[in-house]
């Protein structure tokens, strides 16, 4: 039976294996050959912005300027102190303000020159860190996608994968079976513009299950949901390990976005002698030959066992206070 | 002025080492014609909007559940000085429950503040009723002489009165960070969360139950404080988040309905949601071991408490339980996540990817064994003990990806997950998952992907749990636990018919094999099927299309004896959803136009059968048609105009809810709120106002 420490120990195992790879990757590498300064623009921006203006038929940049990208006083910024300007993130510009080529100039799209690795890593020299640290090991990276897929730094009115109004689409573009699931009867407030994948998911990775914000799914939910944390006197044993033994987050075609609809949903896991294993077939509907609607209709098992997250009543054994 | 480059563009060579620096000649690099903003400027938008009729499914989340008019009202604004201050402001919707603002600003390089405020309304429902007086406070009354054997009888026809049932959700975020070094980043934040309003809550004695308009009364306040570094070689993070929930209705009492069962039944209490803390450390780091091998890690160490005062156990005085154990729960739970990641490129091509976590939820709190009265009507039932369910999850993660000849791309990994519980019927469930994943571009416009994934999982022996009354059927399996087989495979085609139009499909297929549960889930299955168009028609004109469906099945069974299956469950629900949209410059710089088109219907099929071969239960379905077209016309530069018409056609059919008047069942009281049906139009105009 697998423990901890038999993880730990193939863990080892597998850094030991790689060690020796890393000292020939090391040795074996060679740096790409720096560039020369004669390679950069004579003006730097104001080379670039003789194109690149309001007028330009390619692209303007005059957006970035509203942006944190271009704030002169922070010297961490392209455009602080001693900053390269446009060409910290583009790469040399002399080039290209000669021929006017796409190709003599990072451009952060597909086709650009630059292989996608290092088009990542000029954003990850400033912003590697914090809540990137797993990016390396996520799923996004691992996709090999580019920083810029997602993000649009030179946007009039801000970086819409910042935005909560705006970042879904830009999710839903490939997760598009999450694009159905915010169209169901209940879901969460996505396409409202109320809550964003980000309130949940790092899409820069993490060691979470489907890279959550949180270690665990009851914790990324019970963020907002605080009122379900606990603990409490009487648990129920699936909402404190899982909320999803019961709730679909995306989006459910019933109510309180349910899995399931009652009193199926509770008899998967109860089934004791008396009430819970009836068979509640159609014949208990209002009207019907059998009786017993309550346990079928409204709340159905909630009509009784309304806490069914848990009660901290001294008679709430039951969930029924 | 002659500089030396900062490390972070050594760094995007792929060069971390210290080589020795070289210059770029910056001196002319005035920056006179970067068209930065000054001064203040801004935007004021104001209208009128009407919203055709009321509907609180409408309004949910939107805050146009009223019928009538309403005020279109926006703002926003921007500061920049030359000293380096600046500030953004947004406002949008302040004339509906759904408002929000934010502000932005800071010193450049030294600090940076973020103000959030947002509300979002939720209604629960049109039509509710109910004889309660009371609504949203801690007790619940009815008049004298209200109590009777059955709703048949109850007088409700005077003393039903309509009620909004919802609250909103108000949450204001305040964070500043100081910038003062290049390394070190210092945040500090805090964020509180209020609720109020009401919300539907049943409410039982023994046989019969009630649908209350509960309180909500939450307050939920989170305060972190983190320092950030991060060097050429490695970042490192360090946090404290401490969180707070308040309920300031702690407990709802209400006034039995129905005819006391034993003599002073007459009231019930429930406990609401209890006072909690959380506090967690929060830490992680990542170190480039060498140019083609990075490892991060982090952890958190939590501590979740509760100690709010018991209720009684009973209000029915004539019963006399024996004293609490203890006045409170003094409920704690220590938690403790962590994980270590590391990735490595050892050959041209290839990259190794391994991973391990530990999730720990310890729930300390004590087992006290607790005098019980059941719905405030019998005493004298065995005393229960609670059981603080724990669980310890470990995870192991391998996975590796092969960039092979031309495009090909060849993926694969084994995860293994162990989780070991207390209380439940098992104590370790161990799950093994291998996947491999395939994608090439056979030619330049087709790209191509499949995955597929097998994970088994099993446990350790299916026992007993610590539970209250009758015994467990022993042939149950409950799903969470059960031994499991499940198969998915997802395919995805993306074709780039030109520089302008991309198409793009794909297909899930997922399938959950119980196979050793005899009672309970035996089997799932999932399908889905969507396609997407982004088209660029023209410089003015882009257009996206998509539409999907999906299917859920399950299967499960029960048994009435307590032993071998005597009836089945199956449960189904298809989903397809229809989308269109379309944006157009029609006069450049003039007049831009837009539709978003959606249309989704829903439905859902129950079928319990016994040996009686009953008819499946009537359909549930929901269908949604919706359209929003918008217009904005720029009168000048400083003037434009907006119009927007929003039309939405909703109608769902549920046998759970259709037709449940707070009568309808002679034991079960309900607020009366029907299935939900609107067709409801907004439309509104507004003018805004650049400075």
């Amino acid at each position: 039976m697998m423990n901890s420490r038999m993880l730990l120990w193939m863990l080892a195992l597998l850094f030991g294996l790689l060690a020796p790879t890393a000292s020939q990757a090391q040795a074996g590498s060679s740096p790409s050959p720096l560039p020369r300064a004669d390679q950069y623009s004579a003006k730097g921006a104001d080379t670039c912005l003789g194109c690149h203006d309001d007028e330009s038929k390619t692209y303007s940049a005059s957006a970035l300027f509203k942006t944190k990208h271009a704030h002169r006083g922070d010297k961490r910024s392209p455009f602080g102190a001693g900053g390269l300007q446009c060409e910290s993130c583009h790469g040399p510009g002399a080039l290209h303000a000669r021929t006017k080529k796409a190709e003599h100039i990072n451009t952060f799209k597909a086709d650009a020159a630059l292989p996608l690795a290092q088009r990542n890593q000029v954003c990850l020299g400033c912003h590697q860190g914090s809540t990137r640290n797993a990016w390396h090991a996520g799923a996004h990276e691992r996709a090999e996608l580019a920083c810029s897929d997602c993000h649009r730094v030179h946007q009039q009115h801000g970086d819409p994968v910042l935005s909560k109004a705006s970042q879904t689409q830009t999710c839903l573009s490939c997760h598009m079976g999450q694009r159905a699931d915010f169209h169901k009867p209940s879901t969460h407030p996505v396409l409202q513009g109320k809550m964003a994948c980000s309130d949940c998911h790092n899409a820069h990775g993490s060691s979470a299950p489907a890279m959550l914000v949180k270690a665990t799914l009851n914790q990324t939910c019970t963020g907002c949901h605080a009122d379900k944390r606990g603990p409490l006197l009487w648990e129920h044993a699936p909402v404190a390990e899982n909320c999803a033994s019961c709730h679909t987050p995306h989006g459910s075609v019933r109510a309180a976005m349910l899995t399931k609809t009652p009193p199926l949903l509770c008899q998967q896991c109860h089934s004791p002698a008396s009430h819970p294993s009836v068979a509640r077939t159609s014949a208990g509907l209002p009207g019907g030959s059998a009786g017993g609607a309550a346990f079928l209709v409204a709340g159905s098992c909630s009509n009784c066992h309304t806490q069914v997250h848990g009660s901290n009543h001294p008679s709430g054994a039951k969930l029924l206070r | 002025m002659t500089i030396y480059s900062p490390l972070f563009l050594l760094g995007a060579l792929g060069v971390l080492s210290a080589t020795s620096a070289w210059a770029v000649d910056t001196s002319a690099w005035k920056c006179e014609s970067c068209p930065y903003p000054k001064g203040v400027g801004g935007t004021v938008e104001v209208g009128i909007g009407n919203v055709s009729d009321r509907s609180a499914k409408f309004g949910d989340y939107t805050g146009l559940q009223r019928k009538g008019a309403y005020a279109v009202l926006g703002a926003s604004a921007t500061l920049r000085d030359p000293d380096g201050t600046y500030a953004d402001l947004n406002a949008s919707d302040l004339g509906l429950d759904s408002r929000s603002f934010s502000v932005r600003g800071g010193r450049e390089g030294l600090i940076a503040l973020d103000v959030r405020y947002d509300e979002i309304p939720r209604y629960f429902g049109d039509g509710a009723q109910t004889p309660f007086l009371g609504a949203g406070g801690a007790t619940l009354t009815l008049p004298a002489g209200f109590a009777s054997p059955g709703t048949n009888t109850m007088p409700l026809a005077a003393n039903l009165r309509p009620i909004d049932l919802g609250y909103t959700a108000r949450r204001l975020d305040l964070s500043g960070s100081w910038l003062g070094t290049d390394s070190l980043n210092l945040r500090m934040g805090f964020r509180r969360d209020v609720r109020d309003g009401t919300r539907p809550q049943y409410a039982s004695f023994l046989s019969t139950a009630a649908q209350l308009p509960a309180p909500v009364d939450h307050v939920t306040d989170v305060l972190e404080l983190a320092a950030a570094y991060s060097a050429a070689k490695w970042q490192a993070s360090l946090a404290y988040q401490w969180s707070q929930f308040r309920n300031g209705t702690p407990a709802l009492t209400w006034d039995n309905p129905f005819t006391a069962v034993v003599p002073g039944a007459t009231r019930g209490q429930l406990a609401l949601a209890p006072d909690n803390e959380l506090q967690q450390i929060i830490g992680s780091a990542a170190y480039q071991l060498a140019p083609s091998i990075r490892a991060s890690a982090d952890f958190a160490i939590g501590r979740l408490t509760q100690n709010q005062g018991f209720l009684a156990p009973t209000l029915t005085a004539s019963l006399a339980p024996a004293p609490l154990p203890s006045a409170s729960l003094d409920g704690k739970v220590d938690t403790f996540n962590g994980s270590v990641r590391i990735t490595a490129a050892p050959l041209t091509g290839l990259r190794l990817n391994a991973s391990y976590a530990r999730d720990v939820h310890d729930n300390r709190t004590a087992r006290q064994t607790t005098p019980y009265v059941e719905t405030d009507i019998f005493a004298g039932l065995p005393a229960r003990t609670n059981t603080p369910f724990s669980h310890w999850t470990d995870r192991v993660k391998l996975q590796a990806d092969y960039r092979g000849p031309a495009t090909l791309r060849l993926a694969g990994g084994a995860e293994y997950e162990q989780r070991e519980r207390n209380y439940t019927e098992v104590v370790t469930t161990r799950e093994t998952t291998v996947w491999g994943r395939v994608s090439l571009q056979p030619v330049d416009m087709l790209g191509l992907s499949l995955k597929l994934a097998h994970a088994d999982r099993d446990h350790s022996t299916y026992g007993t749990a610590v539970w209250f009354g009758a015994a467990e059927n022993p042939l149950l399996r409950k799903y969470n636990l059960a031994a499991r087989l499940r198969d998915s495979a997802g395919l995805r085609i993306d074709l780039t018919l030109s520089d302008t139009l991309s198409v793009g499909l794909s297909a899930d297929y997922a399938n959950d094999d119980y196979h050793r549960s005899v009672i309970g889930l035996t089997e799932a299955r999932s399908g889905s099927v969507a396609v997407d168009v982004a088209w660029a028609a023209s410089e003015k004109t882009r257009l996206h299309a998509f539409a999907q469906g999906e299917s859920i099945r399950s299967l499960q069974s029960g048994s009435q004896n307590v032993g071998l299956p005597d009836w089945t469950g199956r449960s189904k629900d298809r989903f397809e959803v229809l989308g269109f949209g379309v944006k157009h410059a029609a006069i450049p710089d003039k007049l831009d136009i837009g539709a978003d088109l959606s249309s989704s219907r829903s439905r859902s099929d129950i079928d319990v059968q016994t040996v009686m071969m009953e008819p499946a239960f009537p359909r549930a379905s929901t269908s949604l048609d919706r359209v929003k077209l918008y217009a904005t016309y720029k009168v000048d530069d400083k003037i434009s105009l907006t119009g927007s018409f929003w039309h939405e056609s909703y109608k769902a059919v549920d046998w759970r809810t259709d037709g449940l008047m707070p009568a309808a069942l002679i034991n079960l009281l309900t607020l009366g709120t029907q299935t939900p049906r609107y067709r409801v139009g907004a439309v509104s105009v507004s003018l805004r106002y650049t400075f």
